[in-house]
């Protein structure tokens, strides 16, 4: 098809019906075409070159002029229930060739896809449906283009007589009938065909046969054409292809055949179908007397006995057209075919146009040209009314005659049929100027008149075309033009002719590149009458969008799914699966979530009708997610896709079914995956997730203190990275999260783990979930069992942890590759782990479990634990300890993350009270062995029972299966909510075994509420030089009530506390109101006399020193060999009705110490910010040995609860522990920046620089060891008059509280100023108050702890109150001996420089009353 | 609201950003609407076509009624960055559709205020809906 134009002209050509007589037909068979008609067609489109004149006479040159020769059978209208069957058949037909569109995603992609294309090769299967509609409308009594312009008769040669054949067939009564049809004009001019072939019929001149029939029927023209081969093909076998010649001639007669045959072909089994009988009912009134009588070609295959020629004939020229595609024409020589064209030239330059030329002339004179006077308007107007018969001219006039089926023809003679004839006439011969005059003139005459909607649609239609024809010609708007004749068409229910006509308008639309406007047409066109016409026209519509300018892709999507749907409707799941698909492209990745799944759905929907099960699967797992589709439509969706598995799994292989896509439900939460050997207990500590840092920190630590011994490679395969070490048959749990992101609930059936073991493919588990029988708990595979879970319900978006079991049973490596699962017990499927990531807290990692020989394996659960417990109470939890592996279970450690928090008690300490009453009295020392170290903090060995069996070891084992309790203990040590982690870690018995440790994490959580808030200050005590007073400010937190204060424990080396004065009695009333706050008063007293010289050695301080002086010269560390320390605890009740407790108790120490440790290491921590901790534990001790620790019991009022409160480090030492260090240190610090300087290690030195001087930094007090107590009467009675002078001795007692240096002292008493207060009498003028006698001055040295006393005189002038205190020391200390000898060079070499000095000055007043 | 009427911000990839429907079809009480709820997208999204026309054709950020399909008119706003608000709606009401259009214009243009907006991503803010929802019953 060239163009819209040329399809327009040949479609609208002048129609010759074809009459041919038997023989005639005959030989068109033998070119194995079914008629005449047939044979000749192609020939009517070649005309070129052709002179015609208009109606003025002009003569113009037509390039090319088309006849269309039919079969005068075939002139009626076929049914449209016909022509949609072919239709349908021929969209079918070009579906399963599975035809697909260039993909379209973006407006670029339109210009590649779609410039080179043509519509006709886009969607041929639109133009079979147009050409089908168009061509084959057949005649119909509204518009004369389908009616014959003449008769071509043909006879053959081989009939005796041609001629006389030739008149019968034209009186035949079949054809009279058809003559007979009013609106057909019995007057056109018949043209004869004498056809000659010299095998048909030898023994025949066809000259004379020519010239005899031109005697008679002058208009014969003489066609000769070759049926046979030259040599007689064999009878057996005529059609064998080696016989059949290849044609010579082209092959014109294929494209027209293929379009005909199909729709005869349907006719033919619509004939079949339907009995005689009903068939008139089917069809049209007015067509069905000659549809009786009429396509007698296919009566003969409804009826091969009456078919004259006999049935081998009829065979012989289905099977070709039927079997294969037959080679028409095949016989035909060239010249027979020039011959052929010349004849058809001839007869319609010669015959066919001059008539239709001549009829033009004479309509035009003769009734147009009246018309369109006056008179003509007048009788149009009025004469058909009312006039009847006015005029002698329009007597003649027949008028429209309606028939009892509605329908009302004009006959051929009406003066509107010969107008409109004539409009047709001059449309086909291209004058249209007078077709659009002429077709305007009857269009008026049709006008508002209800019985003539279709004529008057029908000229509207052709004044539209002849619009769009004429270029330039007739005015009005073609849109108009169309919506007229398209409504008048659908009104007058003949919606075929509205197709056609909008169809005509879209070919001429699109020649002209007006595709902005053929979209809407096409649009307006899809009504609810025909779904396949829609189907096509929307889909045409959709693509006119692609060819605009710019493209409008989007548009194009839309229709492209409108279309689809409407070919989804009418059956065409191909065309429809094909839109769909090419909307897709459009709608994908743009988010448009229900256009998405609509189309899926459909696809899908499709995919599974056209057969294709795993497109519909894939189509359908793209609609199971989340979305904003309504519950109702995904549980729509989701019974349509297990409705469609299950018919897919009743066809499909295992491998199909197995290699289907994972489902996109549920989802399963990665992170969530936790691998463990311990089934997690509901309501009980949960173990946690290992995907944090912190609880690494705590493993690493955990092995460092706990296992060491098991040395670094045996915990390194434990430690190995995210894989799980388990044992030979013991149970291995996984648990991981599921959603399920649909807004319905979904079940899904036999879920269990997917396991491989070593290197082999994971082992395939098919378990087809059926309701009614009991699922296996286990599935058991060779090398490992794996758990079933028969079913789980998810609700809608509903997240949920799953926990799955697998049982190793041979030793080696199991990967867990997958889930296994069958959604809603219909779909199997398999969800596969991602491959692991290397990075370290990957959570997938977990899932490759070691399998090793049997271990123990951890389970602990603890019982009473509080949710809820107030700041410093004492609460026993117990742990319940389970060993559920097949080994004993040894070297249980557990490691905290609030050690302070916790202490662990032995199992026969269960019953182990937190304080012990005593009825020792109020006030007890109890004293207490320590580890003067800092030891692990956290890492607390849990010592289990000892075993019953006797060949055990010593260290406890818990042999398999067996379960032993532990208490522990909390203190509530800080307020606020905590999170407790606790880290186990075990050994197997098996002392041989790799694994190393195994650990178990569990979390806890409690919320600790204030209670109490302690305070305490310390000053030196007046009295006596070795005492302080102790100050407790005590403050009661606890919203709810009061507390009642039991006892103040101190601990310390050194130091016990005791009541300010022994004998006073205990206060009555211990009890603390809410928000109340109370002072307490006490007295430290040393416990122990001064240290003995051989001691000093062991003195904490000194040790601390020494291991500092060596880390500084840069040796390599050394344990600190601390001594065990005796640690004094002195209990002092505070109320006289309770005996003290006892705080040598499990609990209390254990709580105290890990307290003390906290303290004693953040302390340092934060005073010597560069070291580590672990330098830390070989510099510094736990207590130094003025160290004080103070503790306060209380219970609340109704005893229930009761707890403790610390004050941690309160040192008594007048100077700090490390005093003097500085001092002793200075030269090796100088020494080691000396070498900073010169070191290639910059970095390292610097580092070490930095240690230093934190080291060397001075920090808290700073003054001089030496405590000084003035000691002399207070009251002096003296006689003045006797003597003038009254001295009295004061005593300077003076103590060096240092535990190490000697001190060297300077005492001088200092000038008195005028310190006399209260004799106003004497006026203090020219002296001061009192004097010194005697030596004023005093020097000496003294070692550590000791004490030494001077005496000056004070000798007062007169009565008065002095203060004597009045002296000033300086004093100067010796740097401590440095520990090694060997270090001695140095240290002395510092001793001048070293020298610490200090000036003491007394701060308070001493005064002393001289009475007179 | 006796009107039925659905909202969708376009992203500039053709994305909806944002969606919402008002009405008795969206209560549920249209009976057949649930089928049809992915109707509204096709058909807004096919207008999209018309909007890249028109756009350059006028001054003004609201296009009025772009398309029509069936009963279902098609109203556009086109900011600034190429969003593009789209109202499908069944009963004219230019000037309420002008002003839920400039208010929502400037509700939009407060989230993207929020640094960590990016320009394509959906709006999932639950106040952003509500207000929207709001100036629909004002305005619509």
């Amino acid at each position: 098809m060239a163009n819209g134009r040329d399809f327009i002209c040949r479609l609208l050509s002048p129609l010759v019906a074809v009459v041919a007589t038997s023989d005639a037909e005959e030989l068109a068979k033998l070119n194995n075409l079914p008629t005449f008609a047939d044979f000749i067609k192609p020939f009517g489109t070649r005309i070129k070159q052709v002179h015609v004149q208009d109606s003025q006479g002009h003569a113009s040159i037509l390039e090319s002029f088309s006849v269309r020769f039919r079969d005068w059978r075939q002139l009626d209208q076929f049914n449209p229930q016909i022509i949609n069957k072919t239709v349908v058949d021929h969209l079918g037909k070009h579906g399963r060739r599975r035809p697909t569109f260039p993909s379209i995603k973006t407006k670029e992609d339109v210009q590649s896809a779609y410039s080179q294309i043509d519509n006709d090769q886009l969607t041929p299967w639109y133009s079979d449906y147009r050409n089908s509609v168009c061509k084959y409308v057949g005649f119909s009594e509204h518009e004369t283009f389908n009616h014959p312009v003449a008769y071509l008769v043909v006879v053959s040669t081989s009939n005796p007589n041609p001629a006389d054949a030739a008149q019968d067939l034209t009186s035949d009564s079949q054809f009279t009938t058809l003559s007979e049809k009013s609106f057909l004009d019995p007057a056109i001019p018949k043209y004869y065909i004498l056809v000659h072939d010299a095998h048909v019929a030898p023994g025949v001149d066809p000259e004379a046969a020519l010239v005899q029939m031109r005697k008679s029927l002058p208009a014969t023209y003489l066609l000769r054409i070759n049926s046979v081969v030259h040599s007689p093909p064999s009878n057996s076998d005529p059609f064998n292809p080696e016989t059949i010649p290849s044609p010579t001639v082209p092959d014109v007669w294929t494209s027209i055949q293929s379009e005909t045959i199909p729709l005869l072909e349907q006719l033919a089994a619509s004939l079949k179908s339907t009995s005689t009988a009903s068939l008139a009912s089917t069809r049209d009134s007015i067509s069905s007397p000659i549809i009786d009588e009429g396509f007698p070609l296919f009566k003969e295959k409804g009826e091969p006995a009456a078919d004259p020629l006999g049935a081998s004939s009829t065979a012989a020229a289905d099977s070709p057209t039927e079997t294969k595609s037959p080679a028409y024409g095949c016989y035909l020589t060239n010249d027979d075919f020039a011959g052929i064209d010349e004849c058809v030239k001839d007869l319609v330059v010669q015959k066919i146009i001059k008539h239709m030329e001549s009829c033009i002339q004479h309509w035009n004179e003769q009734v147009a040209s009246n018309r369109r006077g006056l008179t003509g308007r007048l009788n149009r107007l009025v004469g058909l009314k009312y006039f009847g018969g006015g005029t002698k001219s329009q007597a003649a006039t027949p008028a429209p005659v309606t028939d009892k089926s509605g329908v009302t023809v004009f006959p051929h003679n009406a003066p509107e049929m010969i107008m409109r004839r004539l409009a047709d006439f001059a449309f086909m011969l291209e004058d249209y100027r007078l077709a659009f005059g002429t077709y305007d003139s009857i269009r008026k005459d049709f006008q508002g008149n209800e019985r003539f909607v279709k004529f008057h649609a029908g000229t509207q239609e052709m004044l539209g075309l002849t619009v769009l024809m004429g270029d330039g010609i007739g005015r009005g708007s073609v849109e108009n033009y169309l919506e007229t004749a398209v409504t008048g068409y659908q009104d007058s229910k003949v919606p075929l002719y509205a197709a056609r006509a909008a169809m005509l308008y879209y070919e001429m639309l699109r020649e002209r590149g007006l595709f902005r406007e053929a979209a809407p047409l096409l649009i307006r066109m899809t009504g609810e009458d025909s779904d396949v016409r829609s189907a096509l026209f929307l889909e045409q519509a959709a693509i006119s969008f692609l060819r605009v300018n710019p493209p409008m892709i989007r548009k194009y999507a839309f229709h492209m799914i409108l279309a689809g749907h409407r070919f989804a409707k009418c059956g065409q799941r191909l065309h429809a699966y094909r839109s769909y698909m090419s909307a897709l492209d459009v709608y994908e990745e743009r988010d448009w979530s229900l256009v998405e799944d609509h189309i899926h759905f459909i696809l899908g929907r499709q995919c599974f009708h056209l057969g294709e099960f795993e497109a519909a699967v894939k189509f359908f797992l793209k609609l199971l997610r989340a979305s904003r589709q309504t519950a109702a439509q995904q549980s729509s969706y989701l019974r349509e896709f297990l409705y469609l598995f299950k018919q897919y799994a009743a066809k499909a292989s295992k491998d199909d079914l197995r290699n289907l896509p994972p489902l996109p439900v549920p989802e399963f939460n990665l992170s969530s995956i936790l691998v463990s050997m311990i089934e997690s207990h509901s309501g009980q500590p949960k173990q946690v997730a290992n995907s944090d840092e912190a609880w690494d920190t705590m493993e690493n630590e955990l092995f460092e203190e706990g296992y060491s011994k098991v040395g670094p490679r045996a915990f390194r395969t434990a430690n190995n990275r995210g894989k799980t070490t388990c044992a030979v048959g013991e149970p291995v749990f996984v648990a991981f999260e599921i959603h399920n992101p649909m807004n319905i609930p979904v079940q899904i059936n036999n879920v269990s783990l997917q396991c491989a073991y070593r290197d082999k493919p994971p082992a395939p588990i098919d378990l087809t979930w059926n309701a009614d029988t009991q699922a296996p708990e286990t599935i058991e595979l060779e090398e490992f069992d794996v758990q079933n879970t028969s079913e789980i319900e998810l609700d809608g978006n509903e997240r949920k942890r799953v926990q799955l079991q697998i049982f190793p049973k041979r030793e080696g490596e199991v990967r867990i590759t997958g889930v296994r699962y069958t959604l809603c017990g219909v779909v199997p499927s398999c969800y596969t782990f991602p491959a692991s990531r290397p990075g370290k807290n990957d959570p997938v990692s977990q899932l490759t479990l070691t399998v090793t020989s049997p271990m123990p394996v951890l389970d602990v659960i603890l019982h009473s634990f509080p949710i809820s417990m107030l700041s410093g109470e004492v609460v026993r939890a117990v742990l319940e300890i389970n060993n559920k592996g097949n080994r004993g279970l040894r070297n249980l450690q557990l490691k905290t993350s609030h050690p302070t928090f916790f202490c662990v008690g032995e199992s026969d300490a269960m019953d182990c009270p937190s304080y012990v009453p005593t009825d020792n009295g109020t006030n007890t020392c109890e004293s207490l062995k320590i580890r003067n170290l800092l030891s692990n903090l956290g890492t607390i060995p849990i010592k289990l029972p000892a075993s019953d069996r006797p060949d055990q070891d010593i260290d406890g084992v818990l042999a398999p299966g067996t379960t032993t309790i532990i208490p522990l203990w909390i203190r509530g040590d800080k307020v606020g909510k905590q999170n407790f982690r606790f880290l186990f870690g075990y050994q197997s018995e098996d002392k041989s075994d790799k694994v190393g440790c195994r650990t178990l994490r569990i979390s806890m959580a409690t919320n600790i509420l204030p209670s109490v808030r302690m305070n305490a200050f310390t000053r030196p005590s007046g009295r006596v030089l070795d005492e302080f007073i102790l100050g407790v400010e005590i403050e009661n937190l606890h919203g709810e009530g009061e507390l009642v204060l039991k006892q103040i424990t101190s601990m310390s080396p050194t130091w016990i506390i005791r009541p300010i004065d022994d004998r006073l009695p205990v206060e009555e009333d211990s009890k603390l109101q809410a928000q109340q706050t109370r002072f307490k008063y006490l007295r430290f007293t040393k416990a122990t006399g001064p240290l003995e010289p051989t001691n000093l050695a062991k003195v904490p301080e000194r040790i601390t020193m020494r291991a500092i002086e060596s880390l500084l010269l840069g040796e390599s560390p050394v344990n600190l060999d601390a001594p065990d320390l005796t640690l004094r605890l002195s209990n002092l009740a505070l109320s006289p009705t309770h005996n003290v407790l006892s705080c040598d108790t499990v609990p209390f120490r254990g709580l105290s110490l890990n307290s003390r440790l906290q303290w004693r290491v953040s302390q340092l921590l934060a005073q010597y910010p560069g070291l580590t901790l672990s330098q830390l534990r070989h510099l510094f001790t736990l207590y130094f040995t003025d160290d004080v620790d103070l503790s306060l019991i209380w219970e609340t009022s109704d005893g229930t609860k009761c707890g403790h409160h610390y004050i941690m480090g309160i040192n008594l030492g007048l100077q700090a522990p490390l005093q003097g260090l500085q001092a002793g240190l200075e030269p090796l610090a100088a020494a080691a920046k000396a070498a900073a300087g010169r070191a290639l290690f910059e970095t390292t030195v610097r580092e070490k620089r930095a240690l230093i001087t934190s080291l060397l930094k001075p920090r808290g007090k700073d003054v001089s060891p030496l405590r000084v107590i003035l000691k002399s009467e207070l009251e002096y009675r003296h006689d003045f008059g006797k003597q003038e002078i009254c001295s009295v001795p004061i005593t300077l007692t003076i103590r060096n509280t240092a535990w190490a240096n000697v001190a060297n002292f300077t005492l001088q008493t200092a000038i008195p100023d005028t310190t006399v207060v209260g004799q106003t009498d004497i006026p203090a003028l020219d002296a001061p108050g009192f004097y010194w006698l005697g030596a004023t001055c005093s020097e000496g040295r003294l070692q550590p702890e000791e004490e030494t006393s001077v005496t000056f005189t004070a000798c007062f002038r007169r009565p008065g109150v002095y203060n004597v205190n009045r002296w000033q020391m300086n004093i100067s200390i010796d740097p401590p001996h440095s520990g090694t000898e060997d270090k001695k060079g140095v240290a002395s070499a510092g001793v001048k420089e070293g020298t610490a000095s200090y000036v003491q000055m007394p701060n308070l007043p001493h005064w002393v009353t001289v009475l007179g | 609201m006796a009107s039925n009427s659905y909202f969708v911000i376009i992203g500039t990839r053709d994305n909806p950003l944002y969606e919402a429907e008002w009405g008795p079809q969206a209560r549920g009480e249209g009976g057949k609407k649930e089928e049809h709820k992915h109707l509204n997208q096709f058909i807004v999204h096919a207008a999209l076509d018309v909007v890249d026309d028109l756009m350059w054709g006028t001054n003004s950020m609201y296009l009025k009624v772009v398309d029509k399909f069936n009963e279902w008119y098609i109203s556009a706003y086109i900011t600034a960055s190429g969003v593009r608000f789209m109202l499908l709606h069944d009963a004219a009401n230019t000037d309420g559709i002008r002003n839920f259009f400039q208010d929502t214009h400037e509700l939009y243009i407060k989230t993207l205020l929020n640094p960590f907006t990016e320009i394509n991503a959906p709006i999932t803010s639950a106040s952003f809906d509500t207000k929207v929802r709001a100036l629909a019953r004002k305005w619509l």
